[in-house]
């Protein structure tokens, strides 16, 4: 499989994730937008140096892992190329505040990589969270979830073709890169003196293949919004949900929770 | 009643209608032609005679035309498409511009939910496409790991779920095995509905369509009963095209 074939079923992988039959897919999508949006404003909030209060994080990261079944392994592989880009962000913290605050031994351990840490923390914490929204909610669900927010009509439907476009523009480029690769057996990768043709040449069939699959919604029905199914109700299950996870968050922002839990056998 | 014999219900109506895409350059020239309803036509042509134009215009896709174009006496304009779209079924050519959903029984659905239909009606609706082209294997399969026969007969099931009160098919026998276009040619036998179909496929053509219409340049250059104009070697010849090939001596 090539690379652009691997990253086309990667996305639609992840669209299959969110339609499986798991105890988290059940949950009213604004309900687990919400949550997602507060864990990550929450996670953000922390300071540089909160690095011990912002950890039990992992606990929803964890949790959300196991109940809604999401392949860790798969995930990670996924996320292979942002998740590294999100652990540099605070790298240079590191030479810059080298003030010491705290010594394992012999250790010392800087401000800065206190503050590195916690800003790899901070990233990875957002991405994984968003990354799990989508996982177990799917980009339809999560675009109804918004207008129920009252966002603009607009915005919603940009962000639902552009997500859609993203395999149109994977698919083109796959069959354009495998033609020009079978008749370029003895080269490595394209050829630069080509790359404007062959640009042009996937911006153009993409947009024609879009226009094409934007034809088919209107055929059948489509009026601007995916359609996700009857009026989705709240249960007690999604408010249980809400009020749980938020009540966490609230807790882990007013106290230390591994300082309390360590405090408890210290 | 008209020159073929038909009583009247027509279903589909073109009246002088000619399009061109650019000024001076026509693609379609005063076309005049009607579908009745439960009748199968055939439209004909060489490469390049103006079908898929035609079946673009039919469904609202084009909107500059001149003439008149109505579907159960509703003109094609822009006021009317909603209601146009629910009448007409259109199966794409390409069938990779037609499935955009990740399963099949998720594009299947799609007509229907964006139609209002309940849950429960939704599910028969994609069951009973599904059976109709002895396709139920396919119900789950993503539609990005499908031959181009299966998406063929997944894009038509598609169609179905709406249950148009016509159908416009785009070259619909392209990619398909033998026993699947066998298949195909017995269900748009059994569909009621008036079916336009635009095809190269003269063999599968005589097999479905009581009349055809031959297309030439954007006009149209003969409309009848099918086995006159399919078994006319001369007139196919002189149009870019042959005859069937189930009428051709061995």
């Amino acid at each position: 499989m090539s690379k652009l074939d691997n990253a086309i079923y990667e996305i639609h992988d992840l669209d299959d994730l969110a339609v499986r039959d798991t105890p988290l897919t059940g949950i009213h999508p604004l309900i687990k937008l919400l949550v997602t949006v507060f864990f990550i404003i929450l996670t953000v909030s922390f300071d540089k140096y909160q690095l011990s209060a912002m950890l039990p994080g992992i606990f929803y990261i964890l949790l959300v892992f196991l109940a809604g079944d999401i392949p860790f392994g798969k995930s990670m592989k996924k996320l292979r190329i942002i998740l590294p880009l999100v652990c540099m962000v605070g790298l240079f913290n590191v030479f810059f505040d080298r003030i010491p605050v705290l010594r394992l031994g012999t250790f010392v351990v800087t401000g800065g990589m206190m503050s590195a840490v916690t800003l790899m923390l901070k990233g990875v914490f957002s991405v994984l969270a968003s990354y799990l929204l989508i996982a177990t909610t799917g980009i339809d669900k999560i675009c109804y979830a918004l207008r129920l927010l009252h966002l603009p009509k607009i915005i919603v439907l940009q962000l639902s073709l552009t997500y859609r476009y993203i395999t149109v523009l994977l698919g083109e480029a796959n069959t354009i890169f495998c033609a020009y690769i079978l008749r370029a057996p003895r080269q490595k990768g394209v050829h630069f003196k080509v790359w404007g043709p062959l640009i042009g040449q996937l911006l153009l069939r993409s947009m024609d293949r879009a226009n094409d699959l934007y034809d088919s919604m209107v055929l059948r029905g489509y009026r601007g919004a995916f359609y996700v199914g009857d009026k989705i109700p709240f249960h007690l299950k999604d408010w249980m949900y809400l009020i749980l996870w938020t009540g966490f968050f609230v807790l882990m922002r007013c106290f230390n929770l591994v300082q309390l839990l360590g405090g408890l056998f210290v | 009643m008209d020159m073929q014999g038909h009583e009247g219900h027509e279903c589909l109506e073109c009246r002088n209608l000619s399009f061109s895409y650019e000024k001076n350059v026509s693609v379609l020239k005063e076309l005049t032609f009607h579908v009745h309803k439960h009748e199968t036509v055939g439209l004909i042509g060489a490469n390049g005679a103006g079908k898929s134009t035609l079946m673009r215009i039919l469904v609202g896709l084009e909107l500059g035309y001149e003439g008149t174009v109505t579907v159960e006496s509703v003109p094609v304009v822009k006021n009317h498409l909603p209601e146009i779209r629910e009448k007409l079924g259109y199966v794409f050519q390409d069938s990779d511009s037609q499935l955009f959903m990740s399963t099949v029984y998720e594009d299947i659905a799609f007509a229907p939910k964006n139609y209002g239909l309940s849950e429960t009606e939704v599910e028969a609706r994609v069951n009973e496409a599904l059976d109709m082209i002895d396709i139920q294997y396919l119900r789950d399969k993503k539609t990005y790991r499908m031959s181009g026969g299966e998406k063929k007969m997944a894009a038509l099931a598609t169609i179905l779920a709406m249950k148009p009160s016509i159908m416009l098919m785009d070259e619909p026998t392209v990619a398909l095995d033998p026993r699947n276009r066998r298949i195909l040619i017995n269900v748009l036998n059994s569909l009621d509905q008036g079916k336009l179909i635009a095809s190269h496929d003269l063999d599968m053509v005589w097999d479905t369509c009581s009349r055809v219409l031959l297309l030439s340049h954007g006009e149209i250059v003969e409309y009848g009963p099918t086995e006159e104009i399919l078994s006319n070697q001369k007139l196919l010849e002189a149009n870019g095209l042959e005859l069937p090939l189930s009428l051709l001596k061995r």
